[in-house]
């Protein structure tokens, strides 16, 4: 048992009639970090969510909670230690204080303290201003805020948030991932948030854990693209709705694809190499971590390239700058229905 | 009249021939006795409700206390059938919730047949004696608006957002305290199915005559008087009455359809 784990979950499986949507082996969240769950529509973040949150049974495995095993005791009390933002987060109908104190009233805080609790939750996410509005009359950026509130009145050992910024104009998403990011370092809360967002993810995160049809894989997948693979002029292509990317073979069934973003090379020329992918596209974000730097470069999709510190300061990258990339269609790998080729 | 005999086959008879002119005079005349019934029955009406008619206070104070209780106990095990119902999923849900649709439509009669079977001396409750009483009549109008409401209960339930549980569930809420978030966000559907049963039994009449048998001063409701006034010819007063029935269902369902604009645009 270590209680440096905040979740620690082994074998978990679910399975409709439809089939197995989720089938992780062994996967642990430490304490006091922030995780991004990233994957494609339908890789299974948010039946991981909603089965961490104990709202959703699983077929087999176990969920260890700080080292205690809670799968089969979805307790008020249990739940209460896991609480879940959902997508679209359903308002009550009544007062968006009176929303954020229903978790307080199903624990019987006497009401003194659960109107300071209250109103330190509205202020957390600066929603003090709308306390006596109705929750139903709110933007859907807002109701995900109140939503939020709700969640961190009860003090929950863990928040997890699916998809929390999605749908949400620009102004809100920035917001919430403040406020995301004050949470964690203000009361070491442990979050697990979903996401489409890669850049996001990684932004906000100690951790980025991929989704691939209900598997997690074993490394963080950087650059993933759904689409369908064609055959153009006789040759191999990924179609994603917005890039061609030439595979290495075709395979009919291929839905998903990931690009190694170590395999990826960054030019302020135009590429000349043997490489069958070049793009040409402009750097919107870099993020330092030790002495590697993540690039993103926006070009018909969103690439995400790793290199050195060194190399960036010796090539003279800054965000804004008109790059091009290339990369060889092995640094691809395919992903089908069935699992990972 | 301009008449005329008219041979038809080897028969003969007699038969009042109207010209067009006179057809047309006629149907005035049908028209304008029409109207003089609805404003005789309207001035009646009024001058019923304003005199404070006993005999219409007593069918109206009747009519209401037995369509209120009928109400009442329908609503009691109707509302957590129907809810209980439209949370769960369950082997046969389909075929129940056909069953609980078809039997809104239930005729009245029906159940009043089987209700004066099931009541009379010689039937199997013929010991309770509760035929032609008012408890006779509640029974019959509980058995019409159980399944309306439990038919209007089911569909409520299910257009609830199925997340108002999960919210509430994670949250820490107990499943009861769950059960209660999700009925509190259809108050006004399930109220609305609460008035749907109402109007049905405030305006029946097979199983009121069946089992109550329109005793005067015991067991007469407002739709029986109706009745038997209209047979007797009496238009008038059963106009008044009629005019009084539509009067009190109006100031049930008119509030509770405000609710449910309100409920809708929130």
């Amino acid at each position: 048992m270590n209680t440096d784990y905040a979740i620690q979950i082994t074998g978990l499986t679910k399975v409709y009639n439809t089939g197995t949507v989720l089938n992780v082996g062994e996967r642990s969240f430490i304490r006091g970090k922030i995780y991004g769950l990233v994957g494609p529509n339908g890789s299974g973040k948010s039946t991981l969510l909603s089965i961490l949150a104990h709202l959703t049974p699983p077929t087999a495995g176990t969920i260890l909670l700080s080292g205690t095993d809670t799968t089969l005791l979805p307790s008020p009390e249990t739940r209460r230690r896991i609480t879940l933002v959902h997508q679209e987060p359903v308002m009550f109908h009544t007062s968006v204080k009176k929303n954020v104190a229903m978790g307080l009233i199903y624990h019987d805080v006497p009401k003194q303290e659960r109107k300071l609790r209250v109103l330190e939750a509205l202020r957390a996410v600066g929603m003090e201003g709308f306390a006596t509005r109705n929750a139903r009359t709110l933007s859907g950026g807002e109701k995900k805020r109140v939503a939020v509130a709700r969640a961190l009145a009860i003090s929950p050992d863990i928040l997890l948030l699916d998809e929390p910024t999605a749908n949400v104009d620009g102004t809100n998403a920035g917001r919430i991932e403040q406020i995301i990011r004050r949470i964690n370092e203000t009361a070491g809360m442990t979050i697990i948030f979903s996401t489409h967002n890669l850049n996001q993810a990684y932004r906000l995160s100690h951790e980025v854990v991929t989704l691939m049809y209900g598997k997690t894989q074993g490394t963080s997948l950087m650059n993933i693209f759904s689409g369908v693979a064609e055959k153009e002029n006789g040759e191999p292509v990924f179609y994603t709705g917005r890039a061609r990317i030439k595979l290495p073979v075709f395979e009919k069934d291929v839905q998903q694809i990931s690009v190694n973003p170590n395999d990826i090379i960054i030019s302020k020329e135009p590429v000349s190499s043997s490489a069958r992918n070049c793009f040409s596209g402009q750097i919107i974000e870099m993020m330092k971590d030790g002495d590697r730097v993540t690039v993103t470069v926006r070009t018909d999709e969103d690439f995400r390239i790793t290199v050195t510190d060194r190399s960036v300061r010796e090539m003279g990258l800054f965000i804004g700058e008109e790059v091009s990339i290339a990369f060889k269609a092995s640094s691809i790998t395919m992903y089908h229905p069935q699992g990972e080729m | 009249m301009g008449g005329q005999t008219v041979p038809a086959g080897s028969a003969r008879y007699t038969a009042v021939m109207l010209t067009a002119g006179q057809q047309k005079w006629g149907v005035r005349v049908f028209k304008l006795e029409a109207i003089r019934y609805i404003t005789e029955g309207l001035r009646q009406a009024v001058i019923l409700i304003v005199m404070l008619d006993p005999q219409v206070y007593e069918i109206v104070g009747l009519t209401l206390f037995c369509s209120f209780t009928a109400t009442l106990i329908g609503t009691l095990f109707a509302l957590p059938t129907g809810f209980l119902i439209g949370t769960h999923e369950f082997r046969g849900k389909n075929s129940l919730v056909t069953i609980f649709s078809t039997l809104m439509a239930l005729p009245t009669t029906v159940v009043g047949l089987f209700g004066y079977a099931l009541l009379s001396k010689s039937g199997p409750f013929g010991f309770l004696g509760l035929l032609f009483t008012p408890g006779a009549i509640i029974i019959g109008e509980t058995v019409l608006c159980f399944p309306i409401i439990v038919a209007f209960a089911i569909s409520t339930t299910q257009s609830i957002n199925p997340l108002v549980r999960q919210t509430a569930l994670t949250l820490g809420a107990s499943p009861f305290q769950a059960s209660m978030a999700v009925f509190f966000e259809g108050r006004i559907g399930y109220l609305v199915c609460v008035a749907a049963g109402f109007a049905r039994v405030i305006a029946e009449v097979g199983a009121a005559m069946m089992l109550g048998g329109n005793i005067k001063g015991h067991t007469r409701t407002l739709t029986t008087a109706i009745a038997l006034e209209t047979g007797k010819g009496e238009f008038s007063l059963g106009m008044a009455l009629g005019i009084i029935l539509l009067i009190l269902a109006l100031a049930v369902n008119i509030p509770i359809q405000r609710l449910k604009r309100i409920g809708d645009s929130s």
